[in-house]
């Protein structure tokens, strides 16, 4: 009897190993790693994308090692069924890294692609978000100087960019929060191209209003942005200092070690106003001059030296945003939505934003000043 | 081994244990999205009320039937609200049951073929899980309770899967708590009593528990209190993460929520948590399949529930591919939620006040 026990119990878990007649090996599919959006150069409004798909090609003897596939068409799904014509195994999403757009594809709007990714069971949320300069299929097919992959190299260095603290950090899931959220319009980081060939540049941000494109801005703007949404982590950031009879400029940098940013709303003669503190900690890493800058007084001055710098270029981002844009990329509005339901319009409230006044107030603590005196 | 009960019987633990297991099912896939449509950011209290509730509504459910300890469903029934009353009630309980059990199966499928076997026909997963179910009831409470006993330590898993997204999350979603006004919040808990159904069984199985005790009051309560803060936390930790405006346009948020970061080991998160939720499922299925059985087998007086088991069964499979598509199945399902307001709300209501008016003698029959 018990072998017959024995052997039921065999087949038993024979029929559990049946569950693998359809398996796919890894090496029998096309897996993407990235994705680039693009307006298609053609006049034809039939297909007026052109989806771009980059992934390795596996095989030892293939000629390349990575290889791109575009495709014109309607939407992200209809690309899939054309570029599934011109592959040679079966095409997989569900490792994409990052979906590029094209700056003309971006201002026309996102998230009619979004829907596709959103729906896919296994299409990662997670997958990050950028807008390169020109267009995707031009990056995708860029062979950056340390990564086989641009996507794989893009996909690290958006990440490095946001540690430190210079461009957004967008994914899928994000991208799509902030779009349904009243009160804060998207940010996706930027990608332009250096003078030198091959070097890709990961610190401008990309600001949105919904799902289209309106702006972009750069360097110490797109910092000043994450410092205003709260997202202050790493990196260096350069002040002048002034020191007398000296015929060169004398620099102090700080690197930043985290911060937070307090937002408190409230109606003043029926105005809304809103103060917005931000406490940044850092720590010394270069005072330029001489003088020994081992003096709890000298940080104090370095300190405030700092934050009037940072705060100048808060107020000159917050001024592209109120008066040239008039679209909240920080999210006030989530906060006054909060405390004034009564004054928050959804509809409209990019120009209530606009209207309202700010007042920054930032506070810079060097914590360490290294190990020289 | 000694066996009062023909179907077999279950400790008071392992009646705790079915308590949480019930209510943990399909309901968690859903609950934050429909609680938050109405509630918005204060889903949570939402779910937190409606937990309290029902707690108070297990305790009344205790409360009655230990007066009848002897006595099972449509006895203590017969009883309380008369004869036919009872029998109408019991096969009122016996479909409920059978389309409760295949509502369950569906969910399951759908999050199958969603996300793992999506190539396999329905029809295939439907037959092995209604099998399955069968073989699970077959033998008795007994092993329901046993089955449901070993799954208990998964929802451990389920509890630290809370934390996986935690990173992401931002507490000004959750602000102003209590802004969305007490009347949101109230019809909120509406909509999560679904989420929470399950736990009625207890007035099936009740009779069934061996060592009846004057703690089962308290640790049912507790059971009930436990689900709760787990649902609770479940509730608020997706709206911090979403905050209402996207949560409206999630379909499954526990599923989406697990997909929010990249996590090191486990790239795939959501079938990790799809795996051990299958579990928990069928857990739930066993029991509440097993329940209509039971109430069939004393309807019909016949020897053994586990017949019924094999009469249903390939009903269970044809109602499972009923719906059309999922919105379908959650319009089917918003149906066995009212179902659930009858039997986990208004018959234990029903039963507590006779219970007061009439007593607690019982009929003494024998027990079947």
């Amino acid at each position: 009897m018990r072998k017959v026990y024995k052997i039921l119990l065999v087949s038993l878990c024979m029929l559990v190993v049946s569950g693998c007649w359809d398996q796919k090996d890894l090496e029998k599919l096309l897996i993407v790693y990235g994705v680039g959006i693009d307006t298609s150069l053609n006049e034809s409004t039939d297909s007026p994308y052109l989806i771009t798909i980059g992934f390795p090609t596996i095989i030892e003897d293939a000629p390349d090692k990575k290889m791109e596939y575009s495709t014109p068409a309607k939407s992200l799904a209809d690309a899939y069924d054309r570029l599934q014509r011109k592959a040679y195994r079966e095409i997989s999403y569900d490792n994409t890294r990052l979906i590029v757009f094209g700056e003309e594809a971006a201002t026309l709007g996102i998230i009619r692609h979004v829907d596709a990714m959103l729906r896919a069971p296994l299409f990662p949320g997670t997958a990050r978000f950028a807008v390169v300069e020109g267009r995707a299929i031009d990056l995708l097919s860029v062979v950056p100087p340390v990564s086989l992959f641009v996507s794989t190299f893009l996909f690290e260095s958006i990440q490095q960019s946001n540690m430190s603290t210079s461009a957004p950090f967008t994914t899928l899931r994000r991208f799509h929060n902030e779009f349904n959220t009243k009160g804060i319009e998207p940010i996706v980081p930027y990608i332009t191209y250096a003078a030198e060939p091959g070097i890709i540049y990961v610190g401008c941000t990309a600001l949105f209003q919904g799902d289209k494109l309106i702006e972009v801005i750069h360097g110490n703007h797109s910092r000043a942005l994450l410092i205003l949404r709260g997202e202050i982590k790493n990196g260096y950031y350069t002040a002048k200092y002034q020191v007398e009879n000296e015929e060169l400029d004398n620099f102090i940098s700080v690197r930043f070690q985290g911060g937070k940013s307090k937002i408190r709303t409230e109606v003043i003669d029926g105005e809304l106003n809103i103060n917005h503190k931000i406490s940044i900690n850092a720590i010394l890493s270069e005072f330029t001059d001489y003088e020994s800058a081992f003096d709890s007084e000298k940080l104090k001055v370095f300190e405030r030296a700092v934050a009037e710098a940072i705060k100048r270029d808060l107020q000159s981002t917050l001024n592209i945003l109120q008066k040239t844009l008039k679209n909240d990329n920080v999210g006030y509005g989530r906060y006054v939505r909060i405390k004034h339901p009564e004054i928050f319009d959804p509809e409209n409230w990019n120009e209530q934003f606009s209207h309202m006044n700010i007042h920054l107030e930032v506070e810079v603590t060097i914590s360490e000043v290294g190990i020289t005196h | 081994m000694y066996r009062k009960y023909a179907n077999g019987e279950i400790t008071a633990l392992q009646s705790y244990i079915i308590i949480i297991s019930i209510m943990i099912g399909t309901g968690i896939l859903g609950l934050s999205r429909v609680v938050s449509d109405i509630a918005q950011q204060d889903a949570w209290i939402s779910v937190l009320l409606n937990g309290i509730f029902i707690s108070i509504i297990m305790a009344v459910i205790i409360h009655t039937v230990r007066k009848y300890p002897e006595d099972n469903f449509l006895q203590y029934i017969s009883y309380l609200l008369s004869k036919p009353i009872a029998y109408l009630v019991t096969i009122a309980y016996i479909i409920y049951a059978t389309l409760a059990t295949a509502t369950i199966i569906r969910f399951l499928l759908e999050m199958i073929r969603t996300w793992l076997l999506e190539t396999t026909p329905m029809a295939i997963l439907s037959l092995i899980l209604v099998l399955t179910a069968v073989y699970m009831v077959k033998n008795g409470l007994t092993i329901v309770a046993r089955f449901n006993e070993v799954l208990f330590f998964y929802l451990i898993v389920f509890i630290l899967l809370i934390l996986v997204a935690l990173p992401e999350t931002q507490l000004i979603n959750l602000r102003p708590v209590g802004g969305s006004g007490i009347k949101s919040i109230i019809k909120g808990a509406i909509p999560s009593f679904y989420a929470f159904g399950g736990y009625e069984v207890i007035l099936v199985y009740y009779t069934y528990i061996s060592d009846k005790n004057t703690k089962i009051l308290k640790y049912s309560v507790l059971s009930v209190l436990s689900v709760t803060l787990f649902y609770t936390i479940t509730v608020a930790s997706q709206i911090a993460l979403f905050g209402p405006d996207e949560l409206s346009r999630v379909l499954y948020p526990s599923m989406n929520y697990l997909r929010a970061v990249d996590f090191p080991v486990f790239e795939r998160m959501e079938l990790f948590f799809t795996v051990f939720w299958s579990f928990t499922v069928i857990g739930t299925m066993g029991l509440q399949f097993f329940s209509g059985c039971l109430l069939s087998q004393i309807v019909f007086k016949t020897k053994k529930a586990a017949t019924f088991a094999y009469i249903y069964a390939p009903i269970i499979f044809m109602l499972t591919l009923y719906p059309k598509n999922t919105p379908h199945l959650v319009e089917l399902s918003s149906y066995i939620g009212y179902m659930n307001i009858f039997f986990g709300l208004i018959l234990p209501l029903l039963l507590f006040i006779m219970s007061l008016i009439r007593g607690g003698k019982g009929s003494n029959e024998k027990s079947v």
